[in-house]
């Protein structure tokens, strides 16, 4: 609900399609990845990353998020915020071993942003995992609501070849898969 | 046994066939509107007959001559000959009579010629260049599973209808120009000769497209026989699926930008794939290399092992 709430600023018709979108990464937990057959681990951290403005919310984020949590009495993760001045956002992750709940947190999270007026500041939700020794990030666009992998393999760089390989994992296991050519970075994701 | 179980696409087998039998009703179609409008069907259909013959047996020295392929000998490519030598011998065929390389950077090849006997598998210098062995053989095992399943000659004669089709349009179309369909020579009933011919002219159109759109259909569904005989060949799909890969150029789409740099662009409000790119895909002659690749991951994630 939190995703398309934050997409468009207001409830959406299709309730099964607004709580299943970011529950549909879920699939690729303990999936074995197509060319190199290593287990894929989703673990027990994500984010939420938001474009920062000069709403009160941005301006001390502890103790925003520190209010935010006892707002959300459903919220099961352990929260903390870091700021990204080169880019003008701010990361919220969240940890928590159960990776369902981790999920339905940052659901909720997404709505209370929204209900805060913050619809429009939303730009992902970042989950990690471990494929065989790959660190691969896997981000969700709040504008499109799919997803897409980011294999960092230092100084900026990306394997591209893991990168698709992952991405047709993803798709064939039904989640939400962005075109190639949306596959932006990200430069400084904090976990 | 197994090996005929695994190899076999029973859906896809289908599916080629119900497009050969609307292919056959649009020649039925085509057959009857001659008849109708007082021409030699016969007449009409020897005279595309013949173009397409001609395209059929000269398509191999055609095609050469087209794209500058040059042929080249054992020695001067090793690699490749015996690549293609050791492939057809798995795949059951003869070794193609000519193998040539194209001097071109795009990455590519292609398989011509009317029967395995007179085959030629052509690769461009792109290739080679931007391809690992095991990927060259996937594209290599997917040209010679072109030839094993004769689609030259499949694709050649299917797209008869088009060309007699094609050919009908053309003289409608200057007969309407300059003979205003005979009408006027016609005293009494030129006008009703006239609505007939034009009816017969709409009808040509109309089934030119469809059978335009039928071959495209039957030509993708070969592409995806020939994707899977490929692998057979190698014994692994995914050489196929990584050509196939970087012969698109996917891995050249993905962008370096930040996500929050692009943000602001608005660059994502595009979510529905647009109207064109879908009678785009309906006209094209390949599926679309993501359903291609996927299909060979599905086959490699099978125990394609077994076919080595």
């Amino acid at each position: 609900m939190g995703l398309l709430k934050a997409l468009f600023g207001r409830q959406s018709k299709s309730k099964t399609s607004e709580s299943s979108i970011l529950s549909t990464i879920l699939r690729i937990e303990n999936q074995n990845s197509l060319d190199n057959g290593k287990t894929v681990i989703l673990e027990g951290c994500s984010a939420l990353l938001l474009n920062t403005t000069d709403h009160p919310f941005f301006e001390d984020i502890d103790s925003s998020l520190e209010n935010s949590a006892k707002n959300l009495v459903i919220l099961n993760s352990k929260l903390s915020g870091s700021k990204s001045e080169a880019f003008n956002s701010c990361w919220i992750l969240f940890k928590n071993t159960f990776k369902d709940k981790m999920v339905d947190d940052i659901n909720s999270f997404s709505t209370h942003m929204a209900d805060l007026g913050l619809a429009d500041n939303m730009t992902a939700a970042i989950f990690k995992s471990l494929i065989g020794d790959h660190i691969t990030y896997w981000i969700c666009n709040y504008r499109t609501s799919k997803f897409y992998p980011m294999v960092p393999i230092g100084n900026g760089s990306r394997d591209n070849d893991l990168e698709l390989e992952f991405g047709e994992m993803s798709a064939a296991l039904g989640v939400p898969t962005e075109p190639h050519e949306n596959w932006y970075s990200l430069s400084d994701i904090p976990f | 046994m197994q090996r005929n179980s695994i190899s076999k696409d029973h859906q896809l087998t289908i599916r080629m066939i119900i497009t050969g039998l609307m292919l056959c009703i649009a020649y039925v179609a085509l057959f009857g509107l001659l008849l109708i409008s007082g021409m030699n069907p016969i007449f009409v259909f020897v005279i595309g007959i013949g173009m397409v013959a001609f395209q059929y047996f000269m398509s191999d020295k055609l095609v050469l001559k087209a794209t500058g392929a040059k042929s080249v000998t054992k020695e001067e490519e090793p690699k490749l000959h015996g690549m293609i030598e050791r492939l057809s011998q798995v795949g059951g065929i003869p070794k193609p009579r000519t193998v040539a390389i194209m001097d071109i950077d795009a990455p590519n090849a292609f398989a011509t010629g009317r029967s395995p006997k007179h085959a030629t598998v052509a690769v461009t210098t792109g290739l080679l260049n931007r391809l690992n062995d095991d990927e060259l053989e996937g594209v290599i095992g997917h040209e010679l599973a072109h030839i094993k399943n004769r689609d030259v000659m499949v694709m050649t004669w299917a797209s008869l209808i088009v060309v007699v089709a094609g050919f009908l349009m053309q003289m409608l179309f200057w007969m309407s120009l300059f003979g205003g369909f005979g009408g006027h020579r016609r005293e009494g009933n030129g006008g009703q000769a006239m609505a007939m011919m034009m009816a017969v002219y709409v009808g040509v159109i109309v089934i030119y497209f469809i059978s335009q759109l039928l071959i495209s259909t039957l030509s993708r569904y070969r592409e995806l026989a020939a994707d899977r005989e490929g692998a057979i060949m190698t014994g692994s799909p995914s050489n196929l699926a990584s050509a196939l890969k970087k012969i698109s150029g996917q891995i050249a789409r993905i962008p370096e930008k930040d996500l929050r740099k692009v943000e602001h662009a608005n660059a994502f409000f595009i979510i529905p794939a647009l109207q064109g790119n879908a009678i785009a895909s309906l006209m094209s002659s390949h599926p679309p290399t993501e359903v291609r690749v996927e299909r060979l991951m599905e086959m490699q994630r099978q125990n394609w092992h077994l076919l080595r």
